[in-house]
C-alpha cells in the first residue's frame, strides 16, 4: 500500500485534533515533545517494521503539522497561495477539498468577510492576516449565499501546484465541532459566512474569530486531564 | 559531497537529512532549501564553478514566485522536473559519461501520478513518509554504488 503523507493523514485523522489541542495547551514545548516522539519511534529496533513505520508516520505528521501551526514563516507573503495559484482558481477548488494535506503550508481562516490567508493558531503574535478571497470572490450558491465553507472553519491548506491549481487541504472546524476533522466541504445552505449575530464586513475582528476556537481547544484539554 | 537534498520541506526531510548524515558523515550531505538556490547551484555546476554532487534527491514541487523555474507537466507545474532538466543539461556541458543518480521525492500519494512522473523523468519517484529515514539512507547508498 502506498502510504505517503496524503494517505497517512487519512489513516490518522485524530492527529489533527490532537495537534490543535496540544498546540493550544503548550505552544512552548510541544514541538520539542513531538520531536522526541519521532526519535522514540525510530529507535524501537525490536518493534516489528510495520508497527515502527506507522509510529514514524504518526509522529512525523504531528511534528510537521505543529511546526506549521507555530512557525512564524507561515505569515503572509511567504505562503504558497499568494505566490502560486491565482485566487480565482484556488477559490474554485475550495468547493472540492477532499481532506488531504500534502505539506501544510498555510493556515486560513474563514470569516464573514471572506477567507483569510492567515495564521489563526494559539500563538497570538501571529495574528496578522490579509484577505485571500474578498467577499465578492467567494463562491455563491443559487441564492447568492457564500457556500462550501462556513463561519468558524479553519482551513489548513497546501497549494501544491500552479497552473492547474490543485489545492489539497483539510478543514478543522472550530466553533461548532470542537476541532474535529471534517473530511469534505459540503455546501452550507443558508448559512453563509456570517457570524451568529449576522454581522458582516469588518465588525468582527480576527481575535473574535479565533478566540472561541482556542478557548474550545483549551477547555477540551482541561477536560481531558484527570482531576487533581 | 556525496548527496544533495533539494527540498523546502522542514518536516520529514529534516529526519531524512539527519539519517543521511549519519550514514555518510555530516560533510558528505548538502541541503538546498529554496528553488532559486537550487537553480543557482545547477547553473554553477554547468559552468564548472561548482562540482556536482554524486546523487541528488529532489522534491518534485517547491514553491517560488518565479514561474520560469517550473516545468509544465500533466500534473501541473513542477519545479523538480525543471531542476532535473537543468542537471541533465549541466551533465552534457561537463561531458559526463553517465547521468548523476537522482531520486525524486514527493508528498503526492497517488501511485499513478508517481508512475507517470517516473516514466517521464526516468528516475525513481519516492513518496515521502513511505520511507523510514534509515531506509532512505540505505537506498541512497545502493544507488551510489550501482
Amino acid at each position: 500500500m502506498n502510504q505517503s503523507l496524503h494517505s497517512a493523514l487519512h489513516r490518522f485523522p485524530e492527529i489533527y485534533r490532537q495537534v490543535a489541542i496540544d498546540a493550544a495547551a503548550d505552544p512552548e514545548s510541544i514541538e520539542n515533545d513531538y520531536r522526541i516522539d519521532i526519535e522514540t519511534a525510530l529507535t524501537q529496533a525490536a518493534t516489528p517494521f510495520e508497527v515502527r513505520r506507522e509510529a514514524w508516520q504518526k509522529s512525523i505528521l504531528r511534528y510537521s503539522l505543529v511546526r506549521v501551526l507555530l512557525d512564524d514563516s507561515t505569515l503572509p507573503g511567504r505562503c504558497h497561495i499568494s505566490t502560486c495559484v491565482p485566487p480565482r482558481e484556488a477559490r474554485d477548488h475550495l468547493v472540492h477539498l477532499s481532506g488531504a494535506v500534502l505539506q501544510p503550508a498555510q493556515v486560513l481562516h474563514v470569516s464573514e468577510d471572506g477567507i483569510l490567508a492567515s495564521v489563526p493558531h494559539p500563538n497570538p503574535r501571529l495574528g496578522r492576516f490579509r484577505w485571500l478571497f474578498p467577499p465578492e470572490e467567494l463562491p455563491k450558491d443559487s441564492e447568492g449565499n457564500p457556500q462550501a465553507v462556513k463561519f468558524g472553519d479553519v482551513l489548513i491548506l497546501q497549494i501544491h501546484q500552479t497552473g492547474r491549481g490543485r489545492i489539497q487541504g483539510i478543514v478543522i472546524t472550530g466553533v461548532e465541532d470542537g476541532l474535529a476533522l471534517r473530511d469534505d466541504l459540503p455546501p452550507v445552505e443558508g448559512h453563509g459566512l456570517y457570524d451568529e449575530a449576522g454581522r458582516l464586513g469588518n465588525e468582527a475582528t480576527m481575535d473574535e474569530h479565533i478566540a472561541p476556537i482556542i478557548a474550545e481547544a483549551r477547555r477540551r484539554q482541561r477536560s481531558q486531564k484527570p482531576e487533581e | 559531497m556525496k548527496v544533495c537534498l533539494i527540498d523546502d520541506d522542514r518536516g520529514p526531510i529534516d529526519l531524512y537529512f539527519e539519517a543521511l548524515q549519519r550514514k555518510f558523515g555530516d560533510e558528505q550531505v548538502a541541503r538546498i532549501l529554496t528553488l532559486p538556490d537550487a537553480v543557482k547551484h545547477l547553473a554553477a555546476v554547468g559552468s564548472e564553478r561548482e562540482r556536482p554532487h554524486d546523487l541528488y534527491i529532489i522534491d518534485i514541487m517547491m514553491p517560488s514566485v518565479e514561474e520560469q523555474y517550473f516545468e509544465v507537466t500533466d500534473e501541473g507545474l513542477t519545479s523538480g522536473i525543471f531542476l532535473l532538466k537543468k542537471l541533465r543539461e549541466a551533465e552534457q556541458k561537463l561531458g559526463l559519461q553517465k547521468p548523476i543518480p537522482v531520486l525524486m521525492m514527493t508528498s503526492v500519494s497517488q501511485p499513478e501520478i508517481l508512475e507517470r512522473i517516473g516514466k517521464a523523468t526516468h528516475v525513481d519517484v519516492l513518496a515521502k513518509l513511505e520511507w523510514l529515514p534509515s531506509e532512505l539512507a540505505v537506498r541512497v547508498e545502493e544507488d551510489l554504488t550501482r
